[in-house]
Protein backbone atom coordinates (compact mmCIF):
# COMPACT_ATOMS: atom_id res chain seq x y z
CA UNK A 1 0.00 0.00 0.00
CA UNK A 2 1.81 3.10 -1.05
CA UNK A 3 1.14 3.93 -4.66
CA UNK A 4 -0.54 6.86 -6.29
CA UNK A 5 -3.62 5.76 -8.18
CA UNK A 6 -6.07 7.77 -10.20
CA UNK A 7 -9.81 7.52 -9.56
CA UNK A 8 -10.31 6.42 -13.17
CA UNK A 9 -10.44 2.62 -13.40
CA UNK A 10 -11.05 0.19 -16.25
CA UNK A 11 -13.99 -2.22 -15.69
CA UNK A 12 -13.12 -5.65 -14.31
CA UNK A 13 -14.62 -9.06 -15.01
CA UNK A 14 -16.08 -11.19 -12.22
CA UNK A 15 -13.06 -13.48 -12.12
CA UNK A 16 -10.72 -10.53 -12.01
CA UNK A 17 -12.72 -9.06 -9.12
CA UNK A 18 -12.51 -12.28 -7.13
CA UNK A 19 -8.82 -12.62 -7.78
CA UNK A 20 -8.30 -8.99 -6.94
CA UNK A 21 -10.09 -9.33 -3.64
CA UNK A 22 -7.54 -11.93 -2.55
CA UNK A 23 -4.94 -9.17 -2.44
CA UNK A 24 -6.67 -6.65 -0.26
CA UNK A 25 -3.83 -4.16 -0.29
CA UNK A 26 -4.27 -3.97 -4.01
CA UNK A 27 -8.01 -3.44 -3.59
CA UNK A 28 -7.34 -0.51 -1.28
CA UNK A 29 -4.76 0.90 -3.63
CA UNK A 30 -7.06 0.73 -6.63
CA UNK A 31 -10.42 1.68 -5.16
CA UNK A 32 -9.62 4.03 -2.30
CA UNK A 33 -9.48 7.18 -4.47
CA UNK A 34 -12.78 6.35 -6.10
CA UNK A 35 -14.62 5.59 -2.87
CA UNK A 36 -13.12 8.69 -1.28
CA UNK A 37 -14.24 10.81 -4.24
CA UNK A 38 -17.80 9.51 -4.03
CA UNK A 39 -17.97 10.11 -0.27
CA UNK A 40 -16.36 13.53 -0.46
CA UNK A 41 -18.74 14.60 -3.23
CA UNK A 42 -21.67 13.31 -1.17
CA UNK A 43 -20.69 14.90 2.14
CA UNK A 44 -18.36 17.72 1.19
CA UNK A 45 -16.18 17.03 4.21
CA UNK A 46 -12.66 15.70 3.70
CA UNK A 47 -12.17 14.28 7.21
CA UNK A 48 -15.51 12.50 7.33
CA UNK A 49 -14.98 11.19 3.81
CA UNK A 50 -11.58 9.79 4.84
CA UNK A 51 -13.02 8.16 7.97
CA UNK A 52 -15.90 6.64 6.03
CA UNK A 53 -13.49 5.40 3.36
CA UNK A 54 -11.48 3.62 6.05
CA UNK A 55 -14.68 2.17 7.53
CA UNK A 56 -15.75 1.04 4.08
CA UNK A 57 -12.55 -0.90 3.44
CA UNK A 58 -12.51 -2.39 6.93
CA UNK A 59 -16.07 -3.59 6.43
CA UNK A 60 -15.18 -4.94 3.00
CA UNK A 61 -12.15 -6.72 4.46
CA UNK A 62 -14.24 -8.32 7.21
CA UNK A 63 -16.92 -9.36 4.72
CA UNK A 64 -14.63 -10.27 1.85
CA UNK A 65 -15.61 -13.97 2.06
CA UNK A 66 -19.23 -13.02 1.42
CA UNK A 67 -18.41 -11.42 -1.91
CA UNK A 68 -19.52 -13.83 -4.62
CA UNK A 69 -18.75 -11.72 -7.64
CA UNK A 70 -22.40 -11.27 -8.64
CA UNK A 71 -21.80 -7.54 -8.89
CA UNK A 72 -18.53 -5.86 -9.75
CA UNK A 73 -16.12 -5.14 -6.95
CA UNK A 74 -16.63 -1.45 -7.54
CA UNK A 75 -20.41 -1.77 -7.18
CA UNK A 76 -20.01 -3.88 -4.03
CA UNK A 77 -17.69 -1.33 -2.44
CA UNK A 78 -20.03 1.48 -3.49
CA UNK A 79 -22.91 -0.32 -1.84
CA UNK A 80 -20.94 -0.58 1.42
CA UNK A 81 -20.02 3.10 1.16
CA UNK A 82 -23.67 4.00 0.57
CA UNK A 83 -24.74 2.14 3.70
CA UNK A 84 -22.06 3.87 5.75
CA UNK A 85 -23.05 7.21 4.28
CA UNK A 86 -26.70 6.62 5.17
CA UNK A 87 -25.77 5.66 8.75
CA UNK A 88 -23.54 8.69 9.03
CA UNK A 89 -26.20 11.10 7.78
CA UNK A 90 -28.73 9.56 10.15
CA UNK A 91 -26.44 9.90 13.15
CA UNK A 92 -25.50 13.44 12.10
CA UNK A 93 -29.17 14.34 12.06
CA UNK A 94 -29.44 12.99 15.59
CA UNK A 95 -26.39 14.94 16.73
CA UNK A 96 -27.66 18.20 15.34
CA UNK A 97 -25.71 20.25 17.86
CA UNK A 98 -22.43 18.90 16.58
CA UNK A 99 -20.69 21.07 14.03
CA UNK A 100 -19.92 18.37 11.53
CA UNK A 101 -19.25 20.72 8.68
CA UNK A 102 -16.41 22.61 10.32
CA UNK A 103 -13.86 20.99 8.06
CA UNK A 104 -16.12 20.91 5.03
CA UNK A 105 -14.53 21.86 1.79
CA UNK A 106 -15.43 25.37 0.86
CA UNK A 107 -17.15 25.67 -2.48
CA UNK A 108 -14.63 28.31 -3.54
CA UNK A 109 -11.79 25.98 -2.67
CA UNK A 110 -13.05 23.19 -4.86
CA UNK A 111 -13.70 25.49 -7.76
CA UNK A 112 -10.13 26.79 -7.45
CA UNK A 113 -8.81 23.33 -8.23
CA UNK A 114 -10.09 22.99 -11.73
CA UNK A 115 -7.27 21.33 -13.62
CA UNK A 116 -7.50 23.46 -16.70
CA UNK A 117 -4.36 25.47 -17.03
CA UNK A 118 -4.76 26.11 -20.75
CA UNK A 119 -7.91 28.19 -20.32
CA UNK A 120 -7.80 31.95 -20.30
CA UNK A 121 -8.35 33.80 -17.06
CA UNK A 122 -11.87 34.73 -18.10
CA UNK A 123 -12.76 31.16 -19.09
CA UNK A 124 -11.26 29.78 -15.87
CA UNK A 125 -13.27 32.26 -13.83
CA UNK A 126 -16.43 31.28 -15.70
CA UNK A 127 -15.68 27.60 -15.09
CA UNK A 128 -15.18 28.24 -11.39
CA UNK A 129 -18.49 30.06 -11.22
CA UNK A 130 -20.25 27.17 -12.94
CA UNK A 131 -18.71 24.59 -10.63
CA UNK A 132 -19.68 26.65 -7.60
CA UNK A 133 -23.26 26.86 -8.79
CA UNK A 134 -23.47 23.19 -9.70
CA UNK A 135 -22.11 22.06 -6.36
CA UNK A 136 -24.41 24.39 -4.47
CA UNK A 137 -27.35 23.03 -6.44
CA UNK A 138 -26.24 19.42 -5.87
CA UNK A 139 -25.84 20.10 -2.16
CA UNK A 140 -29.44 21.25 -1.99
CA UNK A 141 -30.83 18.10 -3.61
CA UNK A 142 -32.61 15.47 -1.56
CA UNK A 143 -30.40 12.66 -0.28
CA UNK A 144 -31.49 10.16 -2.92
CA UNK A 145 -31.40 12.64 -5.78
CA UNK A 146 -27.89 13.73 -4.80
CA UNK A 147 -26.75 10.12 -4.47
CA UNK A 148 -28.05 9.20 -7.92
CA UNK A 149 -26.67 12.38 -9.49
CA UNK A 150 -23.19 11.79 -8.05
CA UNK A 151 -23.14 8.12 -8.99
CA UNK A 152 -24.18 8.96 -12.54
CA UNK A 153 -22.16 12.06 -13.30
CA UNK A 154 -19.16 11.82 -10.96
CA UNK A 155 -18.71 8.06 -10.82
CA UNK A 156 -20.12 7.65 -14.33
CA UNK A 157 -21.98 4.49 -13.38
CA UNK A 158 -24.63 3.00 -15.64
CA UNK A 159 -28.26 3.20 -14.49
CA UNK A 160 -28.35 -0.56 -13.91
CA UNK A 161 -25.22 -0.34 -11.75
CA UNK A 162 -26.73 2.51 -9.74
CA UNK A 163 -29.87 0.45 -9.26
CA UNK A 164 -27.76 -2.48 -8.08
CA UNK A 165 -25.69 -0.38 -5.70
CA UNK A 166 -28.59 1.55 -4.21
CA UNK A 167 -31.12 -1.28 -4.13
CA UNK A 168 -33.64 0.78 -6.10
CA UNK A 169 -35.23 -0.39 -9.30
CA UNK A 170 -34.09 1.20 -12.53
CA UNK A 171 -37.25 3.26 -13.07
CA UNK A 172 -36.88 4.81 -9.61
CA UNK A 173 -33.27 5.65 -10.40
CA UNK A 174 -34.42 7.28 -13.64
CA UNK A 175 -37.04 9.33 -11.82
CA UNK A 176 -34.53 10.56 -9.22
CA UNK A 177 -32.01 11.35 -11.92
CA UNK A 178 -34.56 13.20 -14.03
CA UNK A 179 -35.66 15.34 -11.09
CA UNK A 180 -32.11 15.92 -9.91
CA UNK A 181 -31.04 17.07 -13.36
CA UNK A 182 -34.02 19.37 -13.71
CA UNK A 183 -33.41 20.94 -10.29
CA UNK A 184 -29.68 21.37 -10.82
CA UNK A 185 -30.27 22.86 -14.25
CA UNK A 186 -32.80 25.31 -12.84
CA UNK A 187 -30.72 26.26 -9.82
CA UNK A 188 -27.42 26.44 -11.62
CA UNK A 189 -28.83 29.58 -13.09
CA UNK A 190 -28.86 30.14 -16.80
CA UNK A 191 -26.15 27.70 -17.79
CA UNK A 192 -28.55 25.17 -19.24
CA UNK B 1 -42.72 7.79 -9.65
CA UNK B 2 -45.31 7.24 -12.33
CA UNK B 3 -43.83 9.65 -14.83
CA UNK B 4 -41.46 7.96 -17.21
CA UNK B 5 -38.69 10.37 -18.15
CA UNK B 6 -37.48 10.49 -21.68
CA UNK B 7 -33.96 8.99 -21.95
CA UNK B 8 -32.77 12.23 -23.50
CA UNK B 9 -33.87 14.04 -20.32
CA UNK B 10 -31.44 11.92 -18.29
CA UNK B 11 -28.36 13.43 -19.86
CA UNK B 12 -27.30 17.06 -19.58
CA UNK B 13 -26.84 18.87 -22.85
CA UNK B 14 -25.17 21.97 -24.18
CA UNK B 15 -23.57 24.36 -21.77
CA UNK B 16 -25.08 22.54 -18.80
CA UNK B 17 -23.25 19.36 -19.82
CA UNK B 18 -20.00 21.32 -19.88
CA UNK B 19 -20.73 22.62 -16.38
CA UNK B 20 -21.36 19.08 -15.12
CA UNK B 21 -18.09 17.94 -16.71
CA UNK B 22 -16.24 20.79 -15.03
CA UNK B 23 -17.84 19.81 -11.74
CA UNK B 24 -16.67 16.25 -12.18
CA UNK B 25 -13.17 17.43 -13.05
CA UNK B 26 -13.02 19.57 -9.92
CA UNK B 27 -14.21 16.79 -7.61
CA UNK B 28 -11.91 14.24 -9.23
CA UNK B 29 -8.97 16.60 -8.97
CA UNK B 30 -9.61 17.16 -5.26
CA UNK B 31 -10.04 13.45 -4.60
CA UNK B 32 -6.88 12.54 -6.50
CA UNK B 33 -4.94 15.16 -4.62
CA UNK B 34 -6.26 14.02 -1.25
CA UNK B 35 -5.53 10.37 -1.90
CA UNK B 36 -2.20 10.95 -3.59
CA UNK B 37 -0.30 10.38 -0.37
CA UNK B 38 0.86 6.80 0.14
CA UNK B 39 -1.42 4.66 2.23
CA UNK B 40 0.28 3.98 5.57
CA UNK B 41 0.49 0.44 6.86
CA UNK B 42 -1.84 1.17 9.73
CA UNK B 43 -4.34 3.05 7.58
CA UNK B 44 -7.25 0.94 8.82
CA UNK B 45 -6.23 1.25 12.49
CA UNK B 46 -8.52 4.24 13.20
CA UNK B 47 -11.42 2.39 11.60
CA UNK B 48 -10.71 -0.65 13.80
CA UNK B 49 -10.56 1.59 16.85
CA UNK B 50 -13.88 3.22 15.93
CA UNK B 51 -15.40 -0.18 15.39
CA UNK B 52 -14.20 -1.43 18.78
CA UNK B 53 -15.48 1.65 20.59
CA UNK B 54 -18.80 1.32 18.74
CA UNK B 55 -19.02 -2.32 19.83
CA UNK B 56 -18.17 -1.27 23.39
CA UNK B 57 -20.89 1.39 23.29
CA UNK B 58 -23.42 -1.12 22.06
CA UNK B 59 -22.30 -3.60 24.72
CA UNK B 60 -22.56 -0.97 27.41
CA UNK B 61 -26.02 0.01 26.24
CA UNK B 62 -27.11 -3.63 26.39
CA UNK B 63 -25.59 -4.06 29.84
CA UNK B 64 -27.42 -0.96 31.08
CA UNK B 65 -30.65 -2.24 29.60
CA UNK B 66 -30.21 -5.63 31.28
CA UNK B 67 -29.33 -3.99 34.63
CA UNK B 68 -32.36 -1.75 34.43
CA UNK B 69 -34.56 -4.72 33.63
CA UNK B 70 -33.13 -6.71 36.54
CA UNK B 71 -33.62 -3.75 38.87
CA UNK B 72 -37.13 -3.22 37.63
CA UNK B 73 -38.27 -6.80 38.34
CA UNK B 74 -38.16 -6.62 42.21
CA UNK B 75 -39.62 -3.14 42.15
CA UNK B 76 -42.40 -4.28 39.89
CA UNK B 77 -43.13 -7.36 42.00
CA UNK B 78 -43.07 -5.21 45.17
CA UNK B 79 -45.48 -2.78 43.58
CA UNK B 80 -47.68 -5.63 42.44
CA UNK B 81 -47.62 -7.14 45.95
CA UNK B 82 -48.62 -3.81 47.52
CA UNK B 83 -51.45 -3.36 45.10
CA UNK B 84 -52.62 -6.92 45.86
CA UNK B 85 -52.55 -6.41 49.64
CA UNK B 86 -54.36 -3.14 49.33
CA UNK B 87 -57.09 -4.66 47.24
CA UNK B 88 -57.44 -7.59 49.67
CA UNK B 89 -57.72 -5.17 52.60
CA UNK B 90 -60.29 -3.17 50.74
CA UNK B 91 -62.27 -6.28 50.03
CA UNK B 92 -62.12 -7.36 53.69
CA UNK B 93 -63.17 -4.00 55.11
CA UNK B 94 -66.01 -3.54 52.69
CA UNK B 95 -69.44 -4.40 54.23
CA UNK B 96 -71.01 -7.51 52.89
CA UNK B 97 -73.96 -6.79 50.73
CA UNK B 98 -77.15 -7.37 52.74
CA UNK B 99 -80.63 -7.57 51.46
CA UNK B 100 -83.30 -5.18 52.76
CA UNK B 101 -85.48 -8.05 54.01
CA UNK B 102 -82.69 -9.52 56.12
CA UNK B 103 -81.90 -6.10 57.59
CA UNK B 104 -85.55 -5.50 58.53
CA UNK B 105 -85.76 -8.90 60.12
CA UNK B 106 -82.66 -8.19 62.19
CA UNK B 107 -84.18 -4.87 63.35
CA UNK B 108 -87.44 -6.60 64.29
CA UNK B 109 -85.54 -9.23 66.26
CA UNK B 110 -83.56 -6.59 68.14
CA UNK B 111 -86.68 -4.61 69.05
CA UNK B 112 -88.67 -7.60 70.11
CA UNK B 113 -85.92 -8.95 72.34
CA UNK B 114 -87.00 -9.38 75.93
CA UNK B 115 -85.78 -6.82 78.42
CA UNK B 116 -83.29 -8.22 80.93
CA UNK B 117 -84.63 -8.42 84.52
CA UNK B 118 -82.13 -5.90 85.82
CA UNK B 119 -83.65 -3.28 83.50
CA UNK B 120 -87.28 -4.12 84.31
CA UNK B 121 -87.94 -0.95 86.46
CA UNK B 122 -86.72 1.23 83.57
CA UNK B 123 -88.98 -0.63 81.22
CA UNK B 124 -91.95 0.04 83.53
CA UNK B 125 -91.08 3.73 83.61
CA UNK B 126 -90.93 3.68 79.85
CA UNK B 127 -94.39 2.14 79.71
CA UNK B 128 -95.74 4.83 82.04
CA UNK B 129 -94.28 7.53 79.82
CA UNK B 130 -95.88 5.96 76.80
CA UNK B 131 -99.28 5.87 78.49
CA UNK B 132 -98.94 9.50 79.60
CA UNK B 133 -98.11 10.55 76.05
CA UNK B 134 -101.17 8.77 74.69
CA UNK B 135 -103.40 10.42 77.27
CA UNK B 136 -102.05 13.90 76.56
CA UNK B 137 -102.43 13.36 72.82
CA UNK B 138 -106.05 12.39 73.23
CA UNK B 139 -106.77 15.50 75.37
CA UNK B 140 -104.53 17.99 73.48
CA UNK B 141 -107.40 19.12 71.20
CA UNK B 142 -109.42 20.59 74.17
CA UNK B 143 -106.70 21.80 76.57
CA UNK B 144 -105.34 25.31 77.07
CA UNK B 145 -101.96 26.23 75.55
CA UNK B 146 -100.36 26.02 79.01
CA UNK B 147 -101.72 22.56 79.57
CA UNK B 148 -100.53 21.45 76.13
CA UNK B 149 -96.98 22.64 76.83
CA UNK B 150 -97.05 20.82 80.14
CA UNK B 151 -98.22 17.65 78.49
CA UNK B 152 -95.48 17.90 75.84
CA UNK B 153 -92.83 18.29 78.51
CA UNK B 154 -94.15 15.29 80.37
CA UNK B 155 -94.15 13.28 77.19
CA UNK B 156 -90.54 14.18 76.48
Amino acid sequence: MGYIVSTELPPLTQEQSLLELADFDEVVRLYRPRIFRFLMASIGDRDVAESLTQDCFLKAFNARHQFRGDASLSTWLTRIALNLLRDHLRSRRMRFWQKTRDNALDLVDISDWIPDTAASAETAMLQRERVKEIWKAVDELSRQQRMVFILRFIEEMELSEIAEATGMNTSTVKSHLYRALRIVRERAGGHA
Amino acid sequence: MNNKPDPSDLEPCGEFAASVRDFRSAVTHVADRETARPVPADWLAPARKRRRSEQQRVGLAWACAVLLSVAAVPFSSHLHHNVGTHSIAQTASAPAPESDTALLEQVDTDISASVPSSLAPLAELDNWNAEATNTSRSSSGNGTPLANTENTNVAQ
